[in-house]
């Protein structure tokens, strides 16, 4: 695990310099090595420069120095992430007769888009963001694993092209305004997260997952840029199950899970699973025992407040596969401790993503580098309340829209009290897709809600239309389970989780591997019917509990779903109270972000007046932005 | 094929002896294949896989001939030997056995059938231990009466040809449901260890059946499916070809009566990896002819599958010693003179 930033574009004062700050502020994501590249302009070819900041995890030694160039100088690149199937690719090139000089994934991915270019894309199994410079055009490429699982950001402006693992590397450039991103706001307010493309600054944007650019100098001295997307039907699964029943997938599933499992043990370094008792979690470990006889270090974190805490199923997990378990035991005291660096160490404001910091602080204090966590089961095996919802309103949209809206708005005015009735008639108003249900269940804010927030009343506000971040083949999909769990990938999970785990682990040098969001594993899933997920079983995530079999003990499986979550109502009501309600005090800040101070004050207010029914997590939202702008001195 | 190899056998056996023979076979509906249904034939008829006319035609023959020696192809027939007691001839009766049909006990009419025979043909050590245990049928009466090579299988001359790249690993194999015990699966399953350790190989795979769409998801799954190829039914040409290529021939099954592919790929000199159960040892010699692996243990398939692949050596001595093996034991001579030798002791 890494982190790369690059700069691309003439007349840029001190470029070096810059690249090199842009550089030191990804330290955390690499703290063994670091390295960089510069070649100056010539011709028509303009300056470039690489920076790379090392993680060492695969072949510990020299040779895996970064940036990287192939023998004969052709290619360099530098790279973010794990290939996992990469001693199978080595094996394929030097049966090409590609001959390495290191033991790294590193230099097989560089040989591989030597050898395949783009096309190398589809090869891949595993997590990354890389780029790669043609030494003889000057054209580079770079691009993000399928899922989003690794994060890539970049900023153009005439003729400059900066790219970084985080938003705060290109900050850190001195090249891009510190401005806040209107449809990036828009988008917070909405989910709590920005969807992709989009970020929280104007200009910066994220590299969609499933995508590449291509940076190519032109003879008038100016550049191409082109972002294609290499998933296409990728994504909408393998049309090779026709004939395929449920009970043989479960099998394959089950074969597809241990191995998954297995690549993702790859590593030089010491690793274990996080262990919360949950069955996503539980299933990685079961699976471990399958395709290791070492025996794994788990870790669970314990609130000492017992309520919190899912310590005993845990426990009883680790005991059955025999790990060698760690219970990392904190306090309230030690918890709230944390919070102003959790909140420091976001990369972007989010309103998740603290238990993360947490937990990797903990894993990472035990001595371990590499953690695996069981990220995607919820989206690939049905597991979101989403999912029943959707097939609910499969059901509802067989009354006319005329009658449904009717009904919603005269509803809407006696009944409308908790955030839950609020969405209920924004469903049974709707036209009843996937995307809006996905859409509605993820809302932090709705639109109606958003508009006071603004100047003017949101005069002229356009709310980004959730729509646009999705495939559109998901949108199609007559499979409705499937088309959630697309939406639920590209939206939730690659937003919010994918997002909110890499800068929180990172934050710490801690690796974090999602085994279930692995290109096979999805497009395998993602292959089966929908109704083999879900339909009629009232169990949670019913093909996966078949795929686990016996391997999980039942009570494991019949839990109930439980969030691994802090009580942050609580202390925003104690605790927290004084500094939140400082930050809600501070007018100018939220002025300075384009949020009228008095809406936002009485988004506080309604919660401390009913704490319960309003929730945590909107008053949250707008705490972490003001707080997050305000270290990052973002402005409108 | 086997039934194949012994009409020819038998009709030539009959020519030579001044014998005629009436064959009745259950499931064919096409003409006899003259090539190996010709000398002292008298009649030769299908049944169309209906058992009713087969029972019929055979009371109508029974009935309006004298036989001496009556040959009852498979177990399920068996019990029509304890008819040939209402006949006047009193003719020898001979049954012959393969494999999964007889491992197991058998209903009481088949077993008194079997008691009844003159002798019983088992086609491997393994079913004759097995009808022993299950029949109590004195070891005597049985005798092994391996499968052959097709006499008209045509031998490259060339037969160990150089690996092709990316090498290809072959399976010959029906994949029904009812045939997951031939281990295509565990092959499928070893593939990950195989490619990550020996490089890129294609796995081909010959056959059909409604386990497919199940291998196919399984290929899917381990993220091999691009070393995979099910190439589905093939004409004998074809077959011949996948075999002339092949650098390894691989079916690690649970439970094969004897494994007549085998021998088909020992006829081009190349090395086999079969299954250590039932009647495939006594057509693989453990290191020798052939390898041997535990049909579950897909880590021991991979580490075989790679040993075969990175040591040319051990693959040209293996398929060499295969090939002798199968011109020394299995081919048609051999067969024919087993069958003479069965004729000649039960009508002396």
């Amino acid at each position: 695990m890494c982190g790369i930033a690059g700069i691309i574009g003439n007349q840029v004062p001190d470029a070096t310099e810059r690249l090199e700050r842009m550089s030191n502020t990804l330290i955390h994501r690499g703290p063994d090595d670091a390295g960089m590249s510069v070649w100056p302009s010539n011709g028509h070819v303009p300056f470039t420069a690489f920076a790379h900041r090392r993680l060492s995890i695969i072949d510990l030694s020299k040779a895996g120095h970064q940036p990287m160039a192939t023998r004969d100088g052709h290619f360099s690149i530098i790279f973010n992430g794990e290939i996992y199937n990469y001693l199978t690719l080595r094996r394929e090139l030097q049966a090409e007769g590609v001959e390495f000089t290191s033991q790294t994934d590193t230099e097989v991915l560089l040989q591989l888009y030597a050898r395949h270019g783009a096309s190398c894309l589809h090869m891949l199994r595993g997590m990354f963001a890389f780029a790669i410079r043609n030494n003889e055009t000057g054209a580079v490429f770079i691009t993000r694993d399928h899922l989003g699982i690794k994060p890539l950001y970049f900023y153009e402006n005439d003729g400059l092209f900066l790219f970084a693992s985080e938003l705060r590397g290109l900050l850190a450039s001195g090249l891009v305004p510190r401005r806040l991103n209107r449809p990036g706001l828009i988008s917070y307010l909405q989910t709590g997260s920005i969807a992709s493309p989009d970020t929280i600054i104007e200009g910066i944007r994220q590299l969609s997952p499933g995508n590449y650019m291509t940076i190519v100098p032109l003879a008038n001295g100016r550049q191409e840029v082109r972002t294609i997307s290499y998933t296409g039907e990728w994504l909408s699964g393998s049309a090779s199950m026709s004939g395929l029943d449920r009970s043989s997938a479960v099998e394959a599933l089950r074969e597809a899970l241990k191995e998954s499992v297995r690549v993702h043990l790859v590593s030089d370094v010491p690793l274990g699973p996080f262990l919360s008792g949950g069955i996503d979690s539980s299933a990685i470990v079961a699976l471990m025992s399958q395709v290791t006889d070492a025996r794994p270090k788990t870790f669970s974190v314990v609130f000492e407040e017992e309520k919190f805490s899912e310590a005993i199923h845990a426990r009883r997990v680790a005991k059955k596969f025999s790990t060698e378990h760690h219970e990392i035991h904190l306090s309230e005291e030690q918890l709230l401790e944390m919070l102003p660096a959790a909140i420091a160490a976001e990369d972007q404001p989010t309103m998740d993503g603290i238990n993360t910091y947490v937990v990797s602080k903990a894993v990472r204090e035990a001595g371990i580098t590499v953690a695996l966590s069981g990220l995607g089961g919820d989206e690939l095996f049905a597991g979101y309340p989403t999912f029943r919802r959707a097939l609910r309103m499969q059901s509802v949209a067989r009354f006319p829209s005329a009658l449904r809206q009717g009904v919603s708005a005269v509803g809407s005015r006696v009944w409308n009290r908790t955030v839950q009735q609020k969405k209920m008639w924004q469903l049974l108003a709707s036209e009843g897709s996937s995307a809006v249900a996905c859409a509605v269940s993820r809302q932090l804010f709705a639109i109606d809600e958003i508009a006071p927030l603004l100047p003017n009343n949101g005069h002229k506000f356009a709310a980004a239309d959730p729509d646009l971040s999705w495939p559109e083949d998901s949108l199609q999909s007559d499979d409705r389970i499937n088309a959630v769990s697309i939406c639920e990938l590209r939206g939730y999970m690659s937003n919010t989780l994918l997002r909110d785990t890499d800068f929180m682990s990172m934050a710490h040098s801690l690796e974090v591997r999602v085994p279930f969001v692995d290109a096979e594993i999805v497009r395998f899933v993602l292959g089966l019917p929908g109704a083999w997920k879900l339909n009629g079983d009232k169990r949670q995530k019913p093909l996966l509990q078949d795929a686990l079999g016996d391997l999980l003990p039942q009570e494991v499986m019949l839990r109930p779903k439980m969030g691994f979550t802090l009580p942050l109502e609580t202390w925003m009501q104690s605790r927290l109270h004084d500094e939140i309600e400082a930050t809600f005090d501070d007018d100018i800040q939220f002025q300075s972000i384009g949020l009228r101070p008095t809406a936002v004050r009485e988004v506080w207010n309604q919660f401390l007046h009913a704490p319960h029914r309003i929730g945590w997590s909107r008053p949250w939202a707008l705490y972490v932005l003001g707080k997050w702008c305000a270290n990052h001195q973002i402005t409108l | 094929m086997f039934c194949r190899a012994f009409s020819l056998a038998a009709g030539r056996w009959a020519k030579r002896n001044g014998a005629t023979l009436d064959t009745l076979v259950l499931n064919d509906y096409a003409a006899p294949d003259e090539r190996y249904v010709n000398g002292g034939f008298n009649s030769y008829s299908g049944a169309k896989k209906s058992k009713a006319s087969l029972i019929r035609q055979y009371l109508s023959h029974s009935l309006t001939t004298r036989y001496d020696l009556i040959v009852f192809g498979h177990v399920y027939l068996s019990p029509l030997v304890l008819l040939t007691r209402l006949s006047a001839s009193r003719p020898r009766s001979v049954v012959m056995t393969y494999g999964i049909e007889v491992w197991h006990p058998l209903s009481s009419i088949q077993n008194q059938a079997l008691h009844h025979a003159d002798m019983v043909l088992a086609i491997s050590d393994y079913t004759k231990a097995q009808l022993i245990e299950h029949t109590a049928l004195p070891a005597e009466k049985i005798k092994i009466f391996p499968c052959t090579l097709d006499p008209y299988w045509n031998q490259s001359p060339a037969a160990v040809s150089p690996q092709s790249s990316p090498p290809k690993i072959l399976s010959v194999s029906r994949m029904n449901k009812e045939d997951r015990y031939k281990g295509i699966d565990s092959v499928i399953r070893s593939l990950p260890a195989v490619v990550e350790q020996a490089g890129p190989i294609e796995y081909r795979i010959v056959g059909q059946g409604d386990d497919v769409p199940r291998l196919r998801a399984l290929a899917a799954g381990l993220g091999v499916s691009r070393y995979v190829k099910f190439l589905g039914g093939v004409d004998d040409k074809e077959l011949r070809e996948h075999y002339q290529h092949c650098s390894l021939f691989v079916m690690p099954s649970k439970k094969e009566g004897f494994g007549i592919v085998f021998l088909e790929a020992m006829a081009y000199g190349k090395p086999v990896i079969g299954g250590a159960h039932g009647g495939t040892p006594s057509v693989i010699e453990d290191k020798e002819t052939g390898i041997l692996v535990d049909n579950a243990d897909v880590e021991g398939i991979a580490g075989k599958i790679i040993m075969l692949l990175n040591d040319d050596s051990m693959r040209e001595r293996i398929g060499e010693a295969g090939r002798q093996r199968l011109e020394d034991e299995f081919m048609f001579p051999k067969f024919q003179q087993n069958l003479n030798e069965v004729f000649q002791t039960l009508l002396s």
